[in-house]
């Protein structure tokens, strides 16, 4: 199997960049105070991602969190997944990198993590330290 | 694509292997705005505008074998006092933090990653 650093290699000097046209906007739960932080992203991952055979299947990347600095890791050598669409290319980057207490274990009844199209993004930065997610 | 299987490279004169070639290539390498949405890069997946100002956090799509790698960081300016220092490092990631002289401020940052991948 190519390493998956080859397969972008690759897959950059074939494919047009896509910029998406959401974000996922998301608080910490363990620093509730803090303002909401805003995935964005890569348009050249996008790209790879609307064309398939080229990105690992997400859950190799999970049991890769679990394996110490240093160790073989799953997800370079693993088997690339299928084409996806971009509501899947979204989901699977949410699970990726952003952290487990946000999307799956937190229980609490505030809405902490929303995908939204890209215009709900205010372009006015003045007042970012205190952007919080609407209720 | 193609594939040439060779442990050396040479112009005829010097030789050098080619190890030394893969391991001294960029990693990783992304240039993004203000706003951290990212113009082009190489081996990024995703940034995340961080919670405090002038914060942002690149993902690896292929990690880093640890946290043991040269991160480094620019950002445009003509003033002279405008730099970048990197934050947390991790396999799978890095913090990226702009300033202009002393205070941290949303800065276009160009930002690129050298040693082992995973």
């Amino acid at each position: 199997m190519t390493h998956l650093w080859e397969r972008l290699l690759e897959a950059k000097s074939r494919l047009k960049p896509v910029q998406s046209k959401y974000r996922v906007l998301f608080e910490d739960p363990a620093t509730p105070d803090e303002p909401a932080k805003v995935l964005v992203p890569d348009p050249n991952w996008m790209a790879a991602a609307l064309e398939g055979d080229i990105l690992p299947p997400i859950d190799t990347y999970q049991r890769d969190r679990l394996v110490p600095d240093g160790q073989p890791k799953e997800h370079p050598y693993a088997e690339p997944i299928g084409a996806m669409t971009e509501e899947e290319a979204i989901e699977y980057l949410v699970m990726k990198d952003i952290d487990p207490a946000v999307w799956r274990d937190y229980k609490g009844n505030r809405t902490i993590m929303k995908i939204v199209p890209v215009e709900m993004i205010p372009s006015d930065r003045s007042f970012r330290n205190a952007w919080r997610i609407a209720q | 694509m193609s594939t040439l299987n060779v442990s050396n490279i040479t112009d005829g004169t010097t030789s050098v292997g080619t190890g030394y070639v893969v391991n001294g290539s960029a990693k990783a390498w992304a240039r993004y705005d203000s706003s951290s949405i990212l113009a082009d890069s190489f081996n990024v997946a995703s940034t995340v505008d961080g919670a405090t100002t002038g914060q942002t956090t690149v993902n690896f799509t292929n990690d880093m074998s640890d946290g043991n790698y040269a991160a480094q960081g620019t950002c445009n300016g003509t003033s002279g006092d405008r730099f970048v220092t990197i934050g947390a490092q991790a396999s799978s990631s890095y913090d990226t933090y702009s300033y202009d002289n002393t205070t941290r401020t949303d800065l276009p940052v160009g930002t690129v990653v050298t040693g082992d991948l995973a």
